[in-house]
């Protein structure tokens, strides 16, 4: 009979205090969101009827036996044997029973009646081996209750190890490692425990003193501190936490409690030595996959199968974010895949044909940058000569025309240009008293505001005026040249 | 027998570790980023930059040819504007043929040898002809506003010499021509 890994549940999970007049049961459901529901209940043993009794309880918690689930149980603290030994370092792979024969240092002990858990660990600077056992009879009965009820014990702790585990979460974090000495308070008895985080390195259960329970718990504590030198430990725990009746917190002098025993005390509600409190420190415990701690029924633990740790959400989980992931890069990939077919569909036939227009592009721009050039500052002369012969003067001839627009060159990529010019030779006759003609004076002007010269010549000036005199009739009049040019070098 | 013993012992370790919790979230997690990595990203990450490039290519072709179709719609109205042939023969007796239905006579017409512009060539002739003003202008309008283009890049016009009445241009004319 093993304890059956195959009905753990990670969300619902039982925990059972076993005394031997009753029996304290606390049930732990951890919703879907994460948070837990706790319900608990007791029953009384009658005439020690274990089975009848756990039965009872699984009723009151609600549990239907149509479905298995795990029972995490508590042996009452004293019931069990508890010892921590110092070891040596080779001797970490020492047999349970032989340090059991050691610490308990008789011969006359019959081990094989006895459930034993070790655990090596080191608490200080000396490695120990924490010992806890218990009758085989009280376990195997234990186990054949719950094996009847179609459920599967998963742990059976000492309750003291339970309180001490449970012990560190109601605290900060920061002392969650500090060696500390504990006292779990119950109605008439005390549970003194020091440990170290949530593994204890002694403990020892003491009765509670009514009406002198100040010096009750100093003495305890002291006993405990005492004993705790056999365990290796040599030197004074790092603080006090006192837990439960929280009544007697008004009641007991605090100055004098820190002067007898820890300056640095501390006193809280929970938990308690009660029973109730020690079923949820089991269920807690259980929940929250804590276990290095003491399981006295461990031999018959099933050896986790490999199915029972692989993470199924975290799988689920992963899946999912590959899916997305997927999906995401996949709807890129398409969205791409769909513009290139649009892009194919909108774009001229020879993109179609997979000829490459590059050397079809650079032919045309060659072309058209000859034409260009070809072109650029083009002069048409007929109609500027047309424009520019209308402005000038009544009586007025021109005698020569003489106009450039040579061609810019492009010669190793340099372009060489050529001033445009044009130069009018003209005579024209003198008024009545021999003066030039007024209009002459405004010419340049006039010719100026042609728009078609605007847009060839940047100056335009009248030059070389002279007075001549015509050989075929003798008439004196004046000659002059308009000269145009785009060449502002030589403009005032 | 050794060897596949030692792999069946090395895989049972590895099962065996496998047992702690925390050691198989590691493993799990492991897994899963490389199956991630290399079975999804990475493949889908090269066709998707694959995709990419070639759509970039095409995109960049596509700019090409809608280069190519405004040049072409630019050109074809010039290109029926540019001499095509070889010599310049086709070119002189076009303007031979374009003096003689104007009312000026012809002095002399010379064509220089062609010179590169581009893939095309460019043509300069040298054009001297009398006539009255009238007819000199009109004979300048007519040229410059052929059906092929030319460019005057010189005109000079004298007036009427003892030896010739009417009034002379000699103009320096450039024009292109299509070789091919």
């Amino acid at each position: 009979m093993t304890t059956n890994n195959d009905v753990q549940s990670n969300s619902d999970v039982i925990g059972v205090l076993f005394g031997r007049q009753k029996l304290d049961g606390c049930r732990i459901t951890r919703t879907l969101f994460g948070t837990t529901r706790h319900q608990q209940r007791s029953v009384e043993l009658v005439d020690g009827d274990l089975d009848t009794a756990l039965d009872e309880l699984l009723d009151q918690l609600g549990v239907s036996k149509g479905t298995p689930l795990p029972i995490v149980g508590a042996l009452p603290t004293e019931e069990c044997y508890f010892a921590t030994r110092p070891i040596a370092a080779g001797s970490a792979n020492a047999s349970p029973r032989v340090l059991l024969r050691e610490s308990l240092r008789s011969s006359a002990t019959r081990l094989d009646e006895m459930s034993i858990d070790v655990i090596n660990w080191q608490p200080d600077r000396r490695s120990v081996a924490g010992i806890v056992a218990a009758p085989t009879e009280r376990i195997e009965s234990i186990r054949e209750a719950v094996a009847k009820t179609k459920h599967s014990l998963q742990r059976l702790y000492p309750a003291a190890s339970c309180l001490i585990a449970a012990a560190p979460d109601v605290e900060g974090r920061e002392r969650r490692t500090s060696l500390t000495t504990r006292v779990f308070l119950g109605d008439a008895s005390m549970l003194a425990v020091m440990g170290r985080g949530a593994k204890p390195i002694h403990w020892h259960l003491f009765p509670l003193p009514a009406g002198d329970e100040a010096r009750g718990i100093v003495s305890s504590i002291r006993a405990l501190e005492t004993a705790a030198g056999a365990c290796g430990i040599d030197r004074n725990p790092d603080a006090l936490v006192i837990h439960g009746r929280p009544e007697l917190r008004s009641l007991i002098d605090q100055q004098w409690l820190i002067d007898n025993v820890h300056n640095d005390l501390r006193w809280i509600e929970t938990p308690t030595l009660h029973g109730s409190d020690i079923a949820q420190a089991a269920a807690d415990r259980y929940l929250a996959s804590e276990d290095d701690g003491f399981d006295l029924i461990r031999q018959h633990r099933d050896p986790l199968q490999l199915r029972r740790v692989v993470p199924y959400r975290e799988i689920g989980s992963y899946a999912l974010a590959a899916c997305l992931l997927a999906g995401v890069l996949w709807m890129r990939h398409t969205e791409i895949e769909d513009n290139y077919a649009a892009l194919v569909a909108g774009a001229p036939p020879m993109v179609a044909d997979g000829s490459n227009p590059k050397a079809e592009r650079d032919l045309l721009n060659a072309r058209a940058t000859a034409v260009s050039q070809f072109l650029d500052k083009r002069v048409q002369w007929s109609g500027l000569l047309g424009e520019i012969t209308r402005m000038l003067p009544e009586g007025t001839r021109l005698t020569g025309i003489r106009g450039s627009s040579a061609m810019a060159q492009r010669r190793k990529k340099q372009v060489k240009t050529s001033p445009t010019t044009l130069i009018l030779n003209a005579e024209c006759v003198l008024d009545e008293a021999g003066n030039l003609p007024p209009s002459l004076d405004t010419l340049a002007a006039k010719v100026q505001s042609i728009e078609n010269v605007k847009k060839h010549f940047k100056r335009v000036e009248i030059s070389d005026v002279r007075r001549v005199e015509s050989q075929e009739n003798g008439v004196v009049g004046a000659a002059f040249s308009v000269i145009l040019t785009n060449d502002t070098k030589g403009a005032s | 027998m050794a060897k596949k013993k030692d792999w069946r012992a090395d895989l049972e370790q590895v099962v065996e570790q496998l047992r702690d919790p925390f050691r198989m979230r590691i493993v799990v997690a492991g897994v899963a980023l490389a199956v991630m990595y290399f079975a999804i990203s990475n493949p889908l990450h090269g066709r998707m930059q694959q995709s990419q490039r070639d759509f970039d290519r095409m995109q960049s072709t596509a700019d090409l040819a809608e280069e190519v179709l405004l040049l072409r719609s630019h050109l074809d109205r010039v290109d029926q504007r540019i001499i095509s042939g070889n010599s310049n023969d086709v070119i002189v007796s076009h303007l031979i043929d374009l003096v003689r239905n104007q009312p000026v006579d012809l002095i002399r017409i010379d064509a220089e040898a062609p010179t590169r512009l581009g893939p095309l060539q460019s043509v300069r002739i040298s054009l001297d002809v009398n006539g009255s003003f009238d007819a000199l202008a009109k004979m300048l309008h007519r040229l410059e506003s052929d059906q092929y283009l030319f460019r005057v890049e010189t005109v000079s016009i004298s007036p009427p010499q003892r030896d010739n009445p009417d009034p002379s241009m000699q103009l320096q004319i450039r024009t292109m021509k299509d070789p091919s």
